[in-house]
């Protein structure tokens, strides 16, 4: 198994290679490798220097710290929580981040600063409050996931009011809400970014806990992991994960679900490769959905998060029936 | 060794196990057997830290329990619990998560440590199953595994809340013999066990339980004459002595339920 996973994460590695080369080269203007060779040695014209640098090099980075921030999220909530089916669209977290994002907006429109902090507050505020309510409650796993669904709808709901009362606020528009990369702004996205690699770099370290974690409580405790401690970190980097990438790429949906999954399959569920492959698992899907999303309709652009969702959600009802059919089974 | 001082514990507000005083002996293999829900897994649960303490106080090694923090405490004691969730690992990276108490910055397992854990699933019998995945095994592999994860701990003692469950005879006799074993190695265990007959031939000590108390503790000797298992299981209890001396027991409830024509 552990052999099996180190090849796929070799192979998924120059996948990754070859998506970050087709997101630089493909769009309107077509740009071969001896091009952007020459640009980065300073003598291509300055068109193409300036759609590298201020257009596809912070577009793909984008796409590659959304990805693998929310797919990491992905398998970091559902080790603690010790659900499948959780993810941080499907429980709250990314709408939390979305509500906190538009509010911070609304009230402050011009600080960009303020919003990968906002963004990490609300899915804090939202992952803590699922977490809190599965302790209280001793809620099932299908409980715990309907608890989510309600949390999500709640806090769009609360989204779309503040749109309906706000008028135009920074992120009323129209790609926020399904998710996409055509509005990325650096200043937004520079923050993030780190958060999102300090993050995913603790996150690696600690694989090992994260591990420990996934086998209960009972179990973890008696290995001397300080299991209160380490939830609650764990939950705090799945929030700066998938908010920080809720705050320049909108609502994504379905990464944080469909990432873990498919990296568990191949990789198995040992973290030491699971995280890895989840990340750029996560980072190749929505690079490849954003290079169809702005590629295959050309000259219009679709918003990613629809190719995401057309991608994930046949995806997220074929986990659901699987599941059904093995316990039918046991 | 495990002291417990007038021991009061429970979940929330309520308490399950009532004002228990009780230590281990040192390499002694001690049972606390009872019916079900007299508190048994609640008193494990206790010594790990896992239930809320609402009067006495538990030591390890003469010091307060609480005092140890859980790494500490897992260099102590290793537990195997009776509910766990199933994970997807496979058998050698499940029993390599016992040397977790063990391992130092920056957290990675070493070749030792890889090593031990061959030489107890070699222990065990079930070195073939290294790479299998968890949910492949049967109920009784599965129990071996978690087994192996709190004997890799080494740890000096081991508290097992009903290890045989699952287990088909011929390996409970064999797990039987292995505790037996370690207890002279030098390893102090405490296990939680429903098979009356195993605790009375191989337990050195038994503690009976009843309704969150303890009703009695000995040597199965002194537990028998006392007539303290008639009482609390409502059984007569019967036996039988091999050519060794050994000896084997059966049991007949007292006033049952349903009588055969």
């Amino acid at each position: 198994m552990v052999r099996k996973g180190r090849r796929a994460l070799t192979c998924l590695f120059l996948v990754f290679l070859l998506s970050v080369f087709f997101s630089l080269a493909s769009g309107a203007v077509k740009l071969s490798l001896s091009d952007m060779i020459r640009i980065m040695r300073g003598h291509g014209q300055s068109v193409h220097q300036n759609i590298l640098f201020h257009i596809r090099i912070p577009r793909t980075a984008a796409c590659v710290l959304a990805g693998s921030g929310l797919a990491l999220a992905g398998v970091v909530i559902q080790n603690v929580l010790q659900n499948p089916l959780a993810g941080p669209n499907i429980i709250g977290v990314n709408a939390g981040a979305g509500l906190a994002v538009v509010l911070c907006s609304y009230f402050f429109p011009l600080s960009y600063h303020l919003i990968p902090a906002a963004a990490f507050g609300g899915a804090l505020a939202a992952v803590l409050f699922i977490y809190g309510l599965a302790r209280k409650t001793g809620a099932s796993r299908v409980t715990l996931v309907l608890a989510g669904v309600s949390v999500n709808s709640l806090l769009n709901a609360a989204s779309d009011m503040v749109h309906t009362f706000g008028g135009d606020t920074l992120t009323s528009t129209y790609s926020f809400r399904l998710g996409g990369f055509s509005s990325v702004s650096v200043q937004v996205l520079i923050p993030a970014g780190l958060s999102i690699a300090a993050a995913m770099v603790l996150v690696l370290l600690m694989g090992n806990e994260l591990e420990i974690l996934s086998l209960g409580e009972p179990v973890a405790m008696s290995l001397g992991l300080n299991t209160g401690f380490f939830r609650f970190t764990f939950l705090v980097l799945a929030a700066v994960l998938a908010g920080a990438a809720v705050s320049f790429a909108g609502l994504l949906g379905f990464v944080g679900l469909i990432a873990p999954h498919i990296a568990r399959r191949i990789a198995g569920e040992e973290c030491r490769l699971l995280l890895p492959f989840s990340a750029l698992f996560g980072a190749c899907f929505v690079l490849l959905c954003d290079l169809a999303a702005r590629t295959l309709w050309a000259p219009y652009e679709i918003p990613t998060g629809i190719l995401l969702s057309f991608a994930g959600a046949p995806f997220f009802l074929y986990l659901l029936f699987q599941q059904r059919r093995r316990r039918s089974h046991d | 060794m495990i002291r417990c001082e007038h021991l009061t514990a429970g979940y929330g507000r309520k308490a399950i196990i009532k004002d228990i005083t009780w230590q281990t002996e040192p390499g002694n293999l001690t049972v606390i057997a009872g019916p079900n829900g007299s508190g048994k897994s609640t008193l494990l649960k206790s010594v790990m830290g896992q239930t809320r303490i609402l009067d006495g106080r538990i030591f390890l090694d003469g010091v307060q329990a609480s005092s140890w923090n859980a790494r500490e405490r897992a260099r102590r004691v290793a537990y195997v619990p009776q509910s766990r969730s199933d994970s997807s690992l496979t058998v050698a990276r499940m029993v390599l998560h016992g040397r977790f108490p063990h391992i130092a910055c920056p957290r990675h397992y070493t070749k030792e440590d890889e090593d031990r854990v061959e030489q107890i699933l070699d222990r065990v019998g079930i070195l073939n199953l290294k790479n299998r995945l968890i949910p492949e095994l049967s109920g009784g592999e599965k129990q071996k595994v978690y087994l192996s994860m709190a004997l890799v701990q080494d740890a000096p003692l081991l508290l097992l809340d009903e290890p045989a469950s699952f287990l088909d005879i011929s390996w409970q006799l064999e797990l039987m013999d292995l505790l037996k074993e370690l207890t002279g190695e030098g390893r102090t265990i405490a296990a939680v066990l429903h098979d009356l007959n195993h605790s009375l031939m191989y337990a050195d000590r038994l503690v009976i339980m009843d309704r969150g108390t303890v009703a009695a503790s000995g040597t199965p000797d002194e537990i028998l004459n006392l007539g303290i298992l008639e009482q609390v299981f409502r059984l007569n209890i019967f036996s039988a002595a091999e050519a060794d001396g050994k000896k084997h027991y059966w049991f007949r409830r007292q006033n049952p339920l349903y009588q055969s024509p």
